[in-house]
Order: C-alpha cells, then structure tokens, then sequence
C-alpha cells in the first residue's frame, strides 16, 4: 500500500503540518493562538475548579490563619520601627528615597502541565496585574508576569529556560547569570562566575537587580555546590531553588508603592533651632 | 458516545495534570495522565484517532507556554500514530501490554519533545532526556495500570472484543 494511503498517515500529516507552522510563526502569532483559545475554553474552566478547591482550602485553614495574622501583626509594628529607622539613616547618608512595593495576593489556579514547567496562571483582582510585574512567594523570587487577560495574570517562572535572571551572592555581591539545571528540578546554575572569584557552598544567592527585569534582594536560593567548570577559568556553582515551583499555591505581585505605611510622614525631623547663622555647606543634598 | 468519553476524558486529563498532578511530584517528576489517556484512545480506536487526540491534547498544554508552541502537539501526534500502527499488530486486551505501551510512548514524547525544546531554547538534550524523560517514563508507568482500566470502561474498541482490557 502506498506509505501515504495508510490507516492514520494523512491525520498525521495535517496535524505534523500544523504543529510546525505553530512552532515556526512569529511570538506574537504564537501568543496570539494561545491566548483566544485560553480565554475561551480554559479559563472558565480553570475558574470553576479554582473556585470548588477554594472552598474547601478556606474552610480547613481558618484556625491557621488567625494565627498567621497575629503573627503578622506583631512582624507589622516590627516592620515600621525598622523602617523608621531605615529612613533615618537613608536621610543621614543622603541617599535618594526608595519606593518600596506593595504586595497584591494572587491564587495559583493552574501549572504548565507540560514537561518542563515553565508557567503558572494566577487569579489576581483585577486592575491589579500587569506585564512585567514581578512575582514572588514567602519563599523567594517566582517569576514575572507575562500576559494578563482578565482576572487571570501569566506568570513565567524563573526555572523556564527562556527567562534568565541576573543574580548576586548575598554575601560576597558576585555577580552571575542564573538558568535552571534541566538535570535537575530544584536547582539553577549560576553561570559566568570567575574562578577567583568569592562563592562558597551554603551562600544565599539574591536578584541582583541588573538588567532591570526584577528588583535587587530578592531571594533565590542557595549555593549547594561550587566547583572549577572543566575549563578551570570559571565556577560551576549550582543553586538550590529557595521556591518549590511544583508546589506554589498563593504568590504575591509586587506593585512599585511604599503601601499604606507613609514613612514620610510618620518620621519627623528633629527641630533646628533658627539662629540666623548660615547653613553648613552641603547640608540639605541629600533627598 | 465513545468520542465524547475520549473529548471528556482528554478535558479532565489536562484539567488533574495542572491542577493536581503537581502536588504528587517526586523530586519535581511528574507522571503525564494525558499521555495515559492518549495512549488508551490509540490502542482501542487505532492511528487516526490517536493523531487526532494527540495533537489535540499537545496543543491544550502547548497553550501554557507559547514560546514552544506545537513541540507538544507534534510530539503527542506522533506518539498516537505510533501507538495505534503498534497495537494493530499485537494482541488486543492485555493490560501488561497497555501499560509497556505506556512506558515505550513516554520515552518516545519526550525524545521528540526534548530535541524540539533543545533546538529553540539551545538547552541540553540528553541530559534532560536522562534525568526528565526515564524518571517520567517509570512514574507515568505506575499509575497507568488503574487509569488504564478506569479509561478502559468508557472508550472500548471499535469492533470485536467487548473487554478493553
């Protein structure tokens, strides 16, 4: 029998035809494609087993939560005596004031169930989701959202092979290039170390905050080995993910604003006295 | 009554796999229920049919990630024109065979996959092949012998043998 006359032969070359041309049309064709079909057939979807699985996770929870939020409170008042007294010494130093971020909840409502994992889709009030925004858990750094329509914000992991993220060792500020280890679920490779320089195991590796893309000091893990690469001119160092991506079921989007605290306002300057003598040169630089 | 069971069945599949299967990973491996239940659909209604949910089934978790839009959907088209072509010529009704034919359309997935999302992301491939496509393969295997028989009693074969397994 001729080879394309056979049971199954002419579906597989229409459906062998139509995935290559997915795969070979443009990103916005591709995102395109994805996201009518989404929105059509998928988010209800998703939505209505969000909701089933909602219901139940609020009715166990509620003791644990109460306490959670006792907890908060008192990390709350914490919280603004530090940054009352961070604001004091930002003043003395006279380095430009921060903004600081707000953090607008979100409920992860379904995981890329392809192989690799690369994507999460989370359930975020709306209004209160962007592109670019960046996401994280209690744990550390997520992700950035890649595409928002409606309620529902795309959110691309770190541990997606197309979104390297620029990072620094907390302690010694090295800084490398950091891509998820296919070999290995929970672990990054920070890339383009030098040899010398200083990085040692059980290091916490934060964003660095270059490249613009995710704010500086946000944890991403920990340095679990670090060995010389085989061309013994840089550091293989690999990172233990601080996030477990499998399991992320609430995140957090960071919206650039101080919040509710207004530290300006709450910190008062102490009085100086008017003598009528001129000021210090220098003085009232810094912002 | 059989392709709305098959729709049903691949619509439930893609709906436990991104919303459940997460939570039962081993070392971040998870077992692919959608694969199981593309592997049934071209073992009892044979190629077209497997070609038809496999790119169906792709295209639904190619939709997560756009970047590689269609490496799922080739890859799964492949793997039910395989698995319907194979079954043809073995025995029908063998639930061992239903899940060695689990475990060999796993490997083949993810060879395909994995080349295709090396290819655009310059990833490596055998090592992800190693430590993605093996462990997935043997976690996908045992849980299929239960799934398998569960499937097996709502899309049957075509003709003759009234058992799917």
């Amino acid at each position: 029998m001729v080879v394309w006359k056979r049971k199954g032969v002419p579906a597989l070359l229409v459906t062998g035809g139509l995935s290559l041309f997915l795969l070979l049309s443009g990103d916005a064709a591709q995102l395109g494609v994805a996201r009518a079909v989404e929105g059509v057939l998928l988010q209800p979807l998703f939505r209505f087993f969000g909701l089933l699985r909602g219901g139940v996770t609020a009715f166990g929870s509620r003791h644990e939560l109460a306490q959670r939020l006792a907890e908060l409170e008192k990390e709350s008042d914490l919280f603004v005596e530090r940054g009352l007294e961070n604001m004091r010494l930002r003043r003395l130093l006279g380095f430009a004031s921060e903004s600081g971020f707000d953090l607008v909840p979100g409920e992860v409502l379904r995981y890329d169930a392809g192989r690799l994992g690369e994507t999460i889709s989370v359930s975020v009030p709306p209004g209160h989701a962007a592109v670019g925004q960046v996401v994280v858990s209690p744990d550390g750094l997520v992700g950035r959202v890649a595409a928002v329509h409606g309620g529902l914000a795309d959110v691309i992991l770190i541990r997606s092979p197309s979104n390297p993220v620029s990072a620094r060792v907390q302690r010694s500020r090295v800084v490398g290039t950091l891509r998820w280890d296919p070999s290995h679920p929970s672990r990054f490779n920070l890339l383009h170390v030098p040899a010398h320089a200083d990085c040692e195991v059980g290091d916490v590796i934060v964003s660095s905050g270059l490249g613009g893309a995710y704010p500086a000091g946000l944890r991403i893990g920990t340095a679990a080995s670090v060995e010389r690469d085989w061309t013994g001119l840089m550091k293989d160092v690999r990172v233990e993910s601080a996030v477990d991506f499998s399991r992320l079921e609430e995140v957090f989007l960071l919206r650039p604003r101080l919040g509710d605290i207004d530290f300006e306002r709450l910190y008062t300057p102490p009085a100086v006295p008017d003598t009528g003598a001129p000021a210090p040169a220098g003085e009232g630089t810094g912002s | 009554m059989s392709k709305l069971a098959i729709a049903t069945a691949v619509l439930l599949g893609y709906v436990v796999q991104a919303s459940v299967v997460p939570f039962i990973a081993i070392w971040g491996v998870r077992p692919d229920l959608l694969l199981v239940v593309l592997v049934h659909a071209a073992l009892m209604r044979g190629p077209t049919t497997g070609v038809i949910v496999g790119f169906a089934s792709g295209f639904l978790l190619d939709i997560a990630s756009p970047q590689t839009l269609g490496a799922n959907a080739l890859a799964r088209s492949v793997v039910g024109f395989a698995v319907g072509h194979v079954w043809e010529s073995v025995e029908r009704g063998s639930l061992l065979a239903g899940t060695l034919a689990v475990f060999g359309a796993t490997l083949l997935h993810d060879v395909i996959y994995l080349a295709v999302i090396a290819m655009t992301t310059h990833g490596s491939f055998p090592s992800s092949l190693l430590t993605l496509a093996l462990p997935a393969a043997v976690y996908t295997t045992a849980v299929a012998a239960p799934l398998l028989m569960l499937l097996g009693r709502f899309v049957r074969p075509r003709r003759a043998a009234r058992r799917a397994y």
